[in-house]
């Protein structure tokens, strides 16, 4: 199964635009990285992708990934220290849930996009977005082969 | 009066953007981040195919151009114009990196730049792209090995632009053993130049007589090596290297810490 597969292109737009939607509420960042494996456990890989794609390079240090491995089935979500320290409790595993339940029907771009949409709401209501605001990270989706 | 003046030299400026522009060839169509219009590298397709995973993997624009003329620009020049015309990189992040090559003719000496985009400025810094250009790229230019060159000088690049490695790391890595020596003996002198300063002004000296002998040879002494220009010397390279590292970005200051801190939480389905 290639990338096309799981995401094909009209759903890596709709996807671009849920980010460009969240993202006018909050001066925060959301980012979506999708690969086909994923060797050992997600958060580990997910933050080797974090920092490899440097997604720390945020003023506030607030940029959300969520990391998707399709072939091998698993998912992480995460938030940098900006963010993590003001998240409230559970919502990592709120977001991780509803995400996991949504690709688990096939319905993985809708699943993004609300999942999207969730974060955007938590990242407004912690970093409001601010009249200067600039899209600090690139609102397409990045994926490795 | 002062509005049409404003005009006057705006246009004047626009002329002159486009009369420089147009000596850069226009962006390849299909796009290719190997352009290799002089003609001297041999494995462009495998630069090719490992410059298009990078790019799709960390989302920076890597380019490699080697031309037979620069069209009176500098290199530097050449290249910046070359980036804003084909827009490498990105024109939102300017995350791209131009590496230029001009090679040596029989009229003409060779020259090398590596250009960052803005966004790359922090991490690859004027003094890290100097020293990439003279450690790894001229003594293979110098046999006339282009490729080896290009391939040396992405070792460090990559890398860097990914944020796996960084400037001191380089630094460090990249220094000749020659320099350490000589640096070594020089920070020995001048802590034993202070050891006997503070002995004198602590008064272990001795005698009188000694003492001032002493005394005299230690003021000839900073006259001869020069104690304020040995620090004027360790000062200046230090802090410019470290305060170029971030230099990039006034803004961005608060990307200090160059990592994930943060937390969150994985499943699977």
């Amino acid at each position: 199964m290639a990338l096309s597969d799981f995401i094909p292109t009209d759903g890596q737009h709709r996807i671009a635009q849920a980010i460009t939607e969240a993202e006018k509420r909050t001066s925060g960042e959301i980012c979506v990285h999708v690969t086909p494996h994923c060797r050992g456990a997600a958060m580990k890989r997910a933050t080797a992708a974090f920092n490899r794609l440097q997604l720390y390079r945020t003023a506030r240090r607030n940029a959300v990934l969520i990391y998707v491995a399709y072939l091998d089935h698993k998912l992480a979500i995460l938030g940098d220290v900006g963010i993590d320290s003001r998240v409230d409790e559970g919502f990592w595993d709120e977001a991780v849930a509803l995400l996991t339940q949504r690709i688990s029907a096939g319905r993985q771009v809708d699943g993004l996009c609300e999942t999207i949409a969730l974060v955007g709401e938590q990242l407004q209501s912690i970093f409001p977005a601010e009249r200067d605001d600039v899209n600090e990270l690139s609102n397409e989706v990045t994926y490795e082969d | 009066m002062r509005i049409s003046r404003n005009h006057l030299i705006l246009l004047v400026l626009i002329a002159v953007a486009l009369l420089a522009h147009a000596e850069i060839p226009p962006a390849p169509n299909p796009p290719r981040r190997v352009n290799d219009f002089a003609g001297v590298l041999h494995n462009v397709g495998v630069l090719e195919d490992s410059l298009a995973a990078f790019a799709r993997n960390t989302g920076n624009g890597v380019v490699v151009v080697t031309v037979n003329d620069l069209d009176g620009l500098e290199p530097w020049d050449y290249a910046y114009q070359l980036g804003r015309k084909w827009g490498v990189g990105g024109s939102k992040h300017n995350n791209g990196v131009v590496v230029l090559l001009k090679p040596k003719t029989a009229s003409s000496k060779g020259q090398v730049t590596i250009a960052p985009g803005y966004g790359l400025e922090g991490v690859l810094t004027d003094a890290l792209c100097k020293r990439i250009i003279e450690k790894e790229m001229i003594p293979e230019l110098k046999n006339n090995n282009y490729d080896g060159a290009v391939w040396k000088a992405l070792r460090i690049i990559l890398p860097v632009v990914a944020g796996e490695y960084n400037e001191k790391e380089y630094m460090v890595d990249s220094e000749d053993t020659s320099d350490m020596v000589i640096e070594l003996i020089i920070y020995i002198i001048f802590f034993a130049f202070i050891i006997i300063k503070v002995r004198e002004i602590l008064g272990y000296g001795g005698g009188g007589g000694g003492g001032g002998g002493r005394r005299n040879g230690g003021s000839s002494g900073t006259g001869t090596w020069g104690g304020p220009i040995i620090i004027g010397g360790w000062g200046g390279g230090s802090s410019s290297s470290g305060g170029s590292s971030w230099g990039g970005g006034g803004g961005f200051s608060g990307f200090g810490g160059g990592s994930f801190g943060g937390g969150g939480a994985s499943g699977s389905w």
